[in-house]
């Protein structure tokens, strides 16, 4: 879902970026509150995890792929302001040294895979949580972040393309939302495998405080 | 180390890195080479445009993953993982100490 350079309208990267340099300078000062040096090894970990994963294509039918995101996961670990910042880092890395998605696309690609992602992810999962019971309710709340997470970060790109005019809304809309519908099968799979491993080795990890 | 919970994360540090490599070096040979939904979604609507009609607007030292240079002995993407597995967690790290709330007395956390 990385964007390049050139696909969006001038006015479209400019206000995504401008929309996701706030995010980022709030997220920044929540984790001047909260951050602790607790939370620093987990920071990094998990960083480097989702930069990996999301190498990892798997297919998803219809001579298509589909790879990890990360938003939710890190978010439900971390919280959705360390999520901000934790996938801004791996989205420039991966923009400027692997030309992975384009310069002047960060601020979409930020608001669509850190910011839609990570929020929802993580209130979609206390969301399910206050309906069920405790262990499961993580695992089956994680799963549904993953997915829904994946899900409306598709639905904001294909709009940002659609706005941008060099795609038809009518076309990209059904077309990324249907495989990222699918592909959000497997993000939310990945979350639970990733959380219910932390849950048995690192038990601990989890009760940190979010940011 | 000096205390118990420094060698925790320490050890939670190597073992999580060492497992995301390993991951690298185990999966990314048989991950899928299909175009991921949005270069599909792509390849289809824009019609007369091909992608590489977009030039980026920067240069990048390992662009999608390859390392100019490197003859093709193995997955040159295993390596470029590897070194962006590490650039990551480096960099991460060091913003998250800078970002981190300063204490007015040190104390150990």
């Amino acid at each position: 879902m990385h964007i390049p350079d050139g696909f969006l309208d001038t006015k479209i990267w400019i206000g995504m970026g401008c929309i996701s340099a706030a995010f980022i300078f709030i997220a920044t000062r929540k984790a001047n509150k909260t951050l602790s040096d607790k939370h620093i090894p987990l920071f990094g970990v998990m960083a480097a995890f989702v930069f990996a994963a999301q190498m990892f294509n798997f297919p998803v039918g219809g001579g298509t792929s589909g790879h990890f995101m990360g938003g939710a996961l890190i978010s439900i670990l971390l919280g959705p302001w360390a999520s901000i910042l934790i996938m801004t880092t791996v989205l420039i890395i991966q923009c400027l040294v692997f030309q992975d998605g384009g310069v002047t696309a960060l601020g979409a690609n930020i608001f669509n895979m850190g910011i839609v992602g990570g929020f929802l992810g993580y209130y979609m999962n206390l969301f399910i949580q206050m309906f069920t019971k405790s262990k499961k309710g993580l695992f089956i709340g994680s799963f549904i972040a993953g997915w829904s997470s994946i899900v409306l970060s598709a639905i904001c790109c294909s709009i940002e393309l659609g706005l941008s005019g060099i795609m038809p809304l009518r076309i990209i809309f059904p077309a990324m939302t249907i495989i990222h519908a699918l592909i959000g099968i497997g993000e939310g799979f990945i979350t639970v495998a990733v959380l219910s491993l932390l849950t048995r080795v690192r038990p601990d990890l989890l009760q940190l405080q979010k940011i | 180390m000096n205390t118990p919970r420094m060698k925790n994360k320490a050890l939670f540090i190597a073992f999580g890195l060492s497992a995301v490599i390993g991951l690298v070096v185990l999966i990314l040979p048989i991950v899928s080479k299909k175009p991921d939904g949005l270069e599909k979604v792509s390849e289809h609507t824009m019609g007369f445009l091909k992608k590489d009609d977009f030039k980026p607007t920067t240069k990048a030292p390992m662009p999608d993953y390859t390392i100019p240079g490197l003859k093709q002995k193995f997955d040159t993407r295993q390596l470029a993982g590897i070194i962006g597995v590490f650039v990551v967690f480096g960099i991460s790290v060091f913003i998250g100490y800078l970002l981190k709330r300063k204490r007015r007395n040190s104390r150990i956390n």
